[in-house]
């Protein structure tokens, strides 16, 4: 049992007392030793407490988040996609997928491969995210830049390319899934969160190949779900979740991309959803939904080849590809053709 | 003659006349908030027990007091305006991180567990770092804001929305428990 006014000492020390309460706890202390041990004792326990080093930012914050606010300023603004793509993390990202992709569809080791492979993994943060911030870029699409890392390193794993990067895998597929919301969207509700879920789902589904465990088959669950719930009325997906009816051409190819693979792998996603936009291919980065279209609707590879053709003879035609797309376009051309190759 | 009136620096400005003018639409002082409570806001999350993640949540915490700044009321202390988003930051972290360490338990079970978000610095004063993460989230907030951010009982009451009497009575407990697990560590380590 607690003695009287023991429960005035952590407020006296903290000087949370009133004054006159201060006053009679004081006059109390004169006549009470074990008050005044007790109020001792607390003080060392604050002064112990209060031992513990004072951090500083690693960097002045201010500048980047006064960009993310100019830049959620601008949301809806359609060229956002392409500018942040200059970023040298989704460049250097990308490249390691791209250089994964080749290999396999060459199907065999491939020393550059192996560079992607090692400059991935380093490049992880310890969180299990790509920083792209910390790579010359924003730092505002972890979400599709680890989504893409991810894809790479489990495609290798998938393609028997390597074997040493099991803890990033399981990582970076452990913090998309904490990403995860009850709508199942695997993200963070940015502007572009319907086409950073839909590259996170395949990611996931590359990982649940050779990695079929109950926790991730409930986070693919949520996110397949989520997929084939916000498919539009007038064909393919947002760009943003909450966006509604505005659908985007590349998103699209990512969330039917995720969907033929979720199909392949046991999960009920045959129908209606593989309808798209019928929007004209004036833009390079239609190409990937355009490619994704014609091999839902039989797997017309000369049209895949046809496309890698177009985005090498003019890159700078999209803003995409202006922006270091070229690389991510051919991930994203490349990756439909592996859909269909028998070692992937 | 017409003297021109000098614009006060923003630097030197209190904190809720740096708000009124973010509010404004002067977007540029809201830097000035970000400088002063960079730190402070960091040190609270690492208190909390974030150590990878604190300087994305300062991050996350400023970006929502700007998108909030409109709720702001010049009345009220912009600390506790500031600590109770940074509140909701940090619960929405540790609800991810539950969702992962959930996650990672089922993805593989014969794995080594991962402790990236236990990697608590090397230094002085761990123990009490220890001491403080043992104790349950409520608890350990109330204490954080009291004796880290250096807020009145009032003033947390404010910002986490509950009676001071609850503040107090939280911080009894806190600090029961700190005393018991700061004596018994002792009397582990004397054996």
């Amino acid at each position: 049992m607690k003695q009287p006014f023991e429960e005035l000492i952590l407020p006296y020390v903290l000087e949370e007392l009133p004054p006159e309460k201060r006053q009679a706890f004081e006059k109390e202390m004169e006549c009470n030793s074990l008050l005044r041990v007790r109020v001792y004792e607390t003080r060392e326990m604050l002064k112990k407490l209060r031992e513990l080093p004072q951090d500083t930012v690693s960097r002045d914050l201010s500048a980047e988040i006064l960009e993310a606010i100019k830049s959620e300023k601008k949301q809806g603004n359609p060229s956002w996609l392409p500018r942040l793509l200059k970023a040298a993390a989704c460049l250097a990202v990308l490249a390691g997928a791209w250089l994964v992709i080749q290999s396999m569809t060459g199907g065999r080791e491939d020393p550059a491969a192996a560079q992607g492979f090692k400059w991935i993994a380093a490049a992880q943060e310890t969180s299990g995210a790509w920083d792209g911030a910390r790579w010359g870029g924003s730092g505002k699409h972890t979400i599709e830049l680890t989504s893409l890392a991810l894809l790479t390193l489990a495609s290798g794993k998938s393609a028997g390319m390597n074997s040493d990067y099991d803890e990033q895998i399981r990582r970076a597929a452990a913090y998309l899934a904490a990403h995860q919301d009850r709508e199942g969207i695997i993200g963070e509700g940015g502007i572009c969160s319907g086409y950073g879920h839909a590259i996170a789902t395949c990611a996931l589904l590359e990982v649940y190949r050779h990695n079929p465990s109950g926790g991730l088959k409930r986070v693919l669950d949520g996110a397949i779900r989520h997929l084939q719930t916000s498919h539009a009325a007038s064909g393919g997906w947002a760009y943003q979740t909450s966006s509604g009816k505005s659908v985007h051409p590349t998103g699209s190819a990512w969330a039917l991309l995720a969907l033929k693979r979720a199909a392949a792998q046991g999960w009920p996603c045959s129908g209606p959803p593989a309808r798209l936009p019928s929007q004209p291919a004036s833009r390079i980065d239609l190409y990937p939904w355009y490619l994704l279209s014609t091999e839902f609707a039989g797997a017309d590879r000369s049209n895949a080849v046809r496309m890698l053709e177009l985005m090498k003879e003019n890159p700078a035609s999209d803003g995409c590809l202006s922006a270091g797309g070229q690389i991510y376009s051919t991930v994203l051309a490349t990756l439909t053709l592996c859909a269909g190759n028998p070692q992937n | 003659m017409i003297r021109k009136q000098k614009k006060p620096d923003p630097a030197l400005l209190a904190d809720a006349e740096v708000m009124k003018r973010v509010r404004a639409g002067h977007t540029e002082a809201f830097s000035v908030i970000i400088l002063r409570y960079q730190n402070s806001l960091l040190n609270f999350f690492r208190r909390l027990g974030v150590y990878t993640d604190a300087e994305d949540l300062v991050q996350e915490c400023f970006l929502r007091i700007f998108r909030n700044r409109m709720n702001y009321r010049e009345t009220a202390k912009f600390t506790t305006f500031l600590y109770r988003v940074g509140r909701s930051v940090w619960i929405d972290w540790v609800r991810r991180q539950a969702r992962r360490s959930s996650f990672l338990t089922e993805y593989e079970d014969g794995m080594p567990e991962l402790n990236e978000y236990c990697e608590r610095p090397a230094g002085s004063g761990m123990d009490a770092q220890i001491a403080l993460e043992s104790l349950p989230e409520k608890l350990r907030l109330v204490v954080v804001m009291s004796i880290y951010q250096g807020m009145k009982y009032a003033e947390i009451a404010e910002a986490l929305d509950i009676p001071v009497g609850t503040v107090k009575s939280r911080m009894s407990i806190a600090f029961d428990l700190l005393r018991d697990y700061m004596y018994a560590d002792a009397g582990e380590k004397k054996v």
